[in-house]
């Protein structure tokens, strides 16, 4: 089984674009099997999703209503993938 | 604020580039894994809906001090590609990194971030009972 280290640069790599199908295959396979690693990686992408909102936001915190809009398309991938991995993490 | 901080990152990083030391400890990740290859402070499951955090200005606040804490050449990545949404190509330039070594230092910078936030806020809304 590949450790959760080797496939770290991986994983990181995947938040921000497509990874080499042989990355994705075994990324994909390590996360099948390692929990730890869905939730991380579930729990990085809140942490982008949260570093978007305010990195777009400049100088005004994104509070309430005022918290400004993501492209809709990069919102909804946003979302699927944190349920996607939540869901995953309830079962156990 | 989180505008201000990025821009006082930014700033210091410009300034200390110019004196540049390019032996640190952020060369490589393993110092973060143990002898197996697991985390040594391994992800847990955050309760509740995690997401609710952000309508709350205190969660903010913590994600502020968080990156304020992070070691300059993660903080320069973090931020120019989260926040600026700057492309790898561009930030190895900025900061004349390899490609390898981009990965690493957003990959530390994430994981500092991911602990910090999960000791300082969502543990805290799990001891709350939430």
């Amino acid at each position: 089984m590949l450790s959760c280290k080797k496939v770290a640069l991986d994983m990181t790599e995947s938040l921000d674009q497509e990874l080499s199908l042989s990355k994705r295959i075994r990324l994909a396979v390590h996360l099948t099997i390692c929990r730890e690693c869905r939730h991380m990686k579930g729990q990085l992408l809140l942490l982008k999703e949260a570093t978007h909102q305010a990195g777009n936001s400049e100088v005004a915190l994104p509070i309430n209503d005022d918290v400004p809009a993501m492209s809709s398309d990069f919102q909804e991938r946003l979302n699927e993938a944190v349920e996607n991995f939540e869901d995953d993490s309830d079962e156990g | 604020m989180t505008g201000i901080l990025k821009h006082k990152i930014l700033d210091q990083y410009r300034a200390a580039s110019r004196e540049v030391d390019v032996t640190t400890d952020d060369e490589s990740i393993d110092d973060l894994y143990g002898t197996m290859g697991h985390l040594k402070a391994p992800a847990q499951k955050w309760s509740g809906n995690p997401r609710e955090a952000f309508e709350q200005e205190e969660f903010w606040e913590q994600l502020n001090a968080c990156m304020s804490k992070l070691p300059e050449r993660q903080a320069a990545v973090f931020t120019m590609r989260e926040m600026d949404g700057l492309s790898s190509e561009e930030i190895c330039k900025i900061v004349g990194i390899s490609s390898t070594n981009y990965w690493v230092l957003l990959h530390r910078g994430r994981l500092a971030l991911r602990r910090c936030l999960e000791i300082n806020w969502f543990k805290k809304d799990q001891e709350g009972g939430g």
